[in-house]
């Protein structure tokens, strides 16, 4: 055997499992991505309440927090007619200011006509405090307090994905895409190959070879269409309910600025829609050889009882 | 009672086997030879060459040595036409 083919002896068998794992590494990368977008809260945030405490209007965004990812808010504001203040809060530091007191200690704090800051100091919600605060305070001179009320913009983010996250999980999403491409063309060609089913060590019989391979072949489309059931429901189907959903809610967390979300959610979708097609194109392709030959084995036995019919009613 | 009806439906590819031993020699055989080659016990081997003989698909003849079987001409279209109609089954493309 040439020292090559020798060398590549390994890769064979190993063709289910990268078809496996590489779906399996696809399906891991699609959770880790949703997993930083799908929590609550990420994007605008528009519902705010206004209230007056001791001669200030004040304007507060409730700003939901993930358990499990930390958030950036970025805010953006515009007093229309005099300058005022901005800050992000805790829970406690909320019910201060509700209470009329100063908070002990926003995360940062901005002032003026116009401006903007963001945070990051909000490193997850707890059972007590599932919120961060994003609070707007002005001075009223005797005028109502929607005169003053400024125009404001928050936004909420994870920063759970800095770039090189992102390009590893993208990273991964590729070799399990290659991965299970490869494996499953490599175990495709070794099912194919096992339908030469000539035994080893063949009798000298000709009749005895044709029915072992008549009956390998048989055997053979059914046991690869059960293969690729598993595979289909498994690898592409299973996915549908998980990746559909997260790549609308990616599609939804993006924006022009923000375009990796869009293209990540059509990547997924795509891969998966032409898996689908080229599944379906296969097993209906083997459904049918599997109908035909099983019409032939039905007229095969039909000849069969007519020539024993035929030697019986003889002699 | 012919011996023929302990044999109720034979293996047509048990026939087969001794059709295709006959044809391959090109030559009669002894009966003890052919059951080594069609590898069956001596009971079924019995059975079986004694429906065959009935049907015509094989004919003996007797020697100084004792007995020896032969393929006839329906033996023979009864072998190949099986043969055919197994390589039509597996299909060329599994062929």
């Amino acid at each position: 055997m040439p020292s090559e083919t020798r060398k590549f002896r390994f890769l064979p068998p190993l063709a289910p499992l990268a078809f496996v794992g590489g779906l399996l590494l696809i399906g891991l990368s699609l959770l880790a991505l949703g997993f930083t977008a799908t929590a609550p809260g990420y994007g605008p945030v528009t519902h705010y309440e206004t209230y007056v405490i001791e001669d200030h209007g004040v304007m507060v965004f409730a700003v939901p927090l993930s358990p499990t990812v930390p958030s950036q808010i970025q805010v953006e504001f515009r007093f229309p007619v005099h300058a005022g203040s901005g800050m992000a809060v805790d829970c406690r530091d909320m019910a201060r200011i509700l209470d009329g007191r100063e908070p002990l200690s926003p995360e940062v704090s901005s002032g003026g006509g116009r401006g903007a800051f963001s945070t990051t100091g909000f490193s997850g919600s707890s059972a007590n405090c599932p919120f961060a605060y994003v609070v707007m305070r002005w001075a009223l001179s005797g005028e109502p307090v929607e005169t003053n009320r400024p125009e404001v913009d928050v936004t909420t983010l994870p920063i759970v994905m800095p770039a090189i996250v992102g390009a590893v999980l993208v990273g991964t999403l590729i070799i399990g895409a290659t991965a299970s491409t490869l494996g499953g063309i490599a175990w495709g060609r070794r099912l194919n190959r096992e339908r030469i089913a000539a035994p080893a060590g063949t009798t000298e019989s000709t009749t005895e070879t044709l029915l072992i391979v008549l009956h390998r072949t048989g055997e053979w489309l059914q046991r690869t269409r059960r293969y690729l059931i598993v595979a289909g429901a498994l690898g592409i189907f299973l996915w549908y309910p998980v990746v559909l959903p997260w790549a609308w809610t990616m599609a939804l967390q993006g924006s022009p600025a923000r375009l990796y979300p869009w293209i990540i959610a059509a990547a997924a979708v795509f891969v998966l829609f032409a898996l689908s097609a080229v599944w379906t194109r296969e097993f209906l392709r083997l459904d049918r050889e599997l109908l035909v030959w099983r019409d032939r084995v039905h007229r095969l036995r039909e000849r069969e009882a007519a020539m024993l019919a035929e030697l019986g009613s003889s002699g | 009672m012919p011996l023929a009806e302990e044999l109720s439906r034979p293996d047509l590819y048990v026939v087969a086997r001794f059709l295709e031993r006959l044809w391959r020699d090109e030559r009669t055989r002894r009966k003890t030879d052919l059951q080594l080659a069609v590898r069956l016990n001596y009971n079924v081997y019995k059975k079986y060459l004694e429906w065959m003989l009935e049907k015509g698909l094989i004919t003996t003849e007797r020697d100084d040595a004792g007995e020896r079987v032969s393929i006839t001409p329906k033996g023979l279209e009864t072998y190949h036409t099986l043969v055919a109609w197994i390589k039509d089954t597996i299909g060329d493309e599994h062929l």
